[in-house]
């Protein structure tokens, strides 16, 4: 589904965000993207939405290199993906519905379908009853669900999530592991950059690990107590 | 249910939609930030109604002129003891003549009569034992020949015939207003004309004011998979109502102001025994300054939009 071959980033005040980084995400994996702040994680997932180019290097997107796309064509990619982040980035002057509705919208969908479709996925969330609120009467948790709701609605292939579970408390952000859970156990690939450890080795999938912008480990995470087995 | 894969389709329908619902946005977010909304269109009201007004004052300046050359005149003094047969001979021959509209007669006793009645001085003239008056044709130049040099070589013309003692053409004062009104329209069509640039820039910077508080707007759907297009297209819409509700409030002001003024201007315009009306503007000036409005709003809102979506 998604295959970095030999990626660096190095931005234009020199810094190298990221050194000759491979990896590769199969179709309907889920896996987690760890290391220290500053590793490289959003830069990483920033490449793969587009919002920033390689240096230097391949990315594959089932079997397109993306890295060179077109802007003009930008859009069309990023409607295949859900693209999470800490700060749910929601519209404040629109209503949590037409928050949710707005990837489809713009792809183009009919009333009726959009209405369906997003009640669907503010029902996943558990946020059906609150369709009508404003994003601020809702609390960091809620607006989070929000967030992934509208990441899922267009049903993506792709999930990409950049430290979800940041700005909340143990409780809350295990419940939003366990959306991403579902959505996995649906087909849809998942990638999470998250640097809660505590959290992510708890659940059995693959740790991608980043240290100062390189790969160190690939490797497969067995459900032990806290710890790694690298490949 | 199908799904457009494409953003460049480009059928009739797909476009038709993608421009209604374009619509639809740009009409929610002005109703949205309504104060925005209001702030925004009266500035560019304010701004308009300048340049407007003075366009509305050069073109009553070309009325008042038409009005004012209309009632000219020019007055034959006929040499006295013209014989009755004379005098109808000539009005015959000049009432051929493509320059002259209307010609009328008044005779020294008419004359006398019309004297005393408008000036008061019936008991001076009652006093005199003959009628000092001479016989006078009031000729009406038709309205192609009516411009102060074409009146002139009329009066030239006159003057030569046998019969004509003297002929009057009260021209100094028509001269002189002439050349002050035109002084005065160029003076105005200039300060226009500068408005009018300043409108731009000012049109642009309040719609660019107006549309900076949607940058989040802006980068939230650019990371869902908007393109540039589908993301400027409602900003444009707004640019465009933006400028339409702008013009049209520039318009009622400056009609509020014009009826305010036409009643000092109709006493004025008495004192000139014109009945000269102030004009508004015609329909098709109405269109005009709604497509100017419309066309300032675009412009404004595309080079405000393409540069925040850049920046994303």
């Amino acid at each position: 589904m998604i295959e970095f071959e030999n990626i660096s980033k190095r931005y234009e005040n020199g810094y190298d965000a990221l050194k000759h980084v491979n990896f590769s995400l199969k179709k309907g994996e889920m896996a987690f993207l760890t290391g220290h702040s500053g590793a490289g994680k959003s830069t990483l997932l920033k490449l793969i939405a587009l919002i920033d180019r390689p240096t230097n290097g391949k990315i594959l997107l089932n079997g397109h290199n993306i890295a060179k796309l077109s802007n003009r064509k930008v859009p069309l990619v990023r409607r295949q993906m859900g693209i999470i982040f800490q700060n749910p980035y929601l519209l404040d002057d629109y209503t949590i519905f037409e928050n949710v509705a707005m990837p489809l919208m713009i792809a183009g969908y009919r009333h009726q379908e959009i209405g369906r479709r997003v009640r669907a996925a503010l029902a996943k969330v558990g946020l059906l009853k609150k369709e009508k609120f404003y994003p601020q009467s809702l609390s960091g948790g809620e607006q989070q669900r929000v967030g992934i709701a509208r990441a899922v609605v267009n049903k993506p292939a792709i999930l990409l999530a950049d430290e979800p579970t940041g700005n909340l408390d143990p409780e809350l952000s295990a419940e939003i592991m366990a959306l991403f859970e579902q959505f996995n156990q649906v087909g849809v690939s998942v990638l999470i950059a998250s640097h809660d450890l505590a959290l992510i080795t708890q659940l059995n999938y693959r740790l991608l690990t980043l240290h100062q912008g390189c790969m160190v480990s690939t490797g497969v995470k067995i459900k032990t107590n806290y710890e790694t087995t690298v490949e | 249910m199908k799904r457009n894969h494409s953003l460049y389709q480009s059928t009739l329908s797909l476009l038709l939609k993608r421009h209604r619902t374009a619509i639809l946005m740009g009409l929610g977010r002005l109703k949205k930030h309504l104060s925005s909304t209001i702030f925004t269109s009266l500035v560019i009201a304010m701004t308009l109604a300048l340049p407007i007004l003075l366009l509305v004052l050069v073109n009553n300046v070309d009325y008042a002129t038409k009005g004012l050359t209309a009632s000219a005149k020019i007055s034959v003094y006929l040499k006295p003891g013209t014989s009755e047969q004379t005098i109808q001979d000539l009005m015959h021959e000049l009432s051929a003549q493509e320059q002259i509209i209307k010609i009328r007669y008044i005779s020294p006793e008419q004359g006398l009569s019309e004297f005393a009645k408008s000036v008061g001085f019936k008991q001076v003239l009652l006093g005199l034992n003959h009628n000092p008056l001479p016989a006078v044709l009031e000729i009406s130049p038709s309205i192609a020949y009516q411009q102060p040099a074409q009146l002139q070589i009329l009066a030239a013309q006159l003057r030569q015939l046998p019969a004509v003692d003297d002929v009057q053409l009260d021209m100094d004062w028509i001269k002189r207003l002439f050349a002050i009104l035109s002084v005065i329209k160029s003076v105005t069509l200039g300060i226009a004309i500068i408005l009018g640039f300043g409108t731009v820039i000012i049109v642009g910077n309040t719609i660019k004011y107006a549309i900076q508080h949607y940058q989040k707007e802006i980068q939230v759907l650019k990371l869902i998979g908007a393109s540039d297009s589908l993301i400027r297209r409602p900003f444009l819409y707004t640019g465009v109502f933006y400028g339409l509700f702008g013009t049209l409030l520039a318009m009622f002001i400056v009609g509020v102001f014009t009826v305010s003024l036409s009643r000092v201007v109709n006493n004025l315009a008495d004192t000139f025994s014109t009945n000269f009306q102030l004009h508004l503007f015609g329909f098709s000036s109405f269109v005009a300054f709604c497509l100017l409005g419309i066309a300032l709003g675009l412009l404004g809102a595309w080079i405000t939009v393409s540069r925040s979506i850049k920046q994303c």
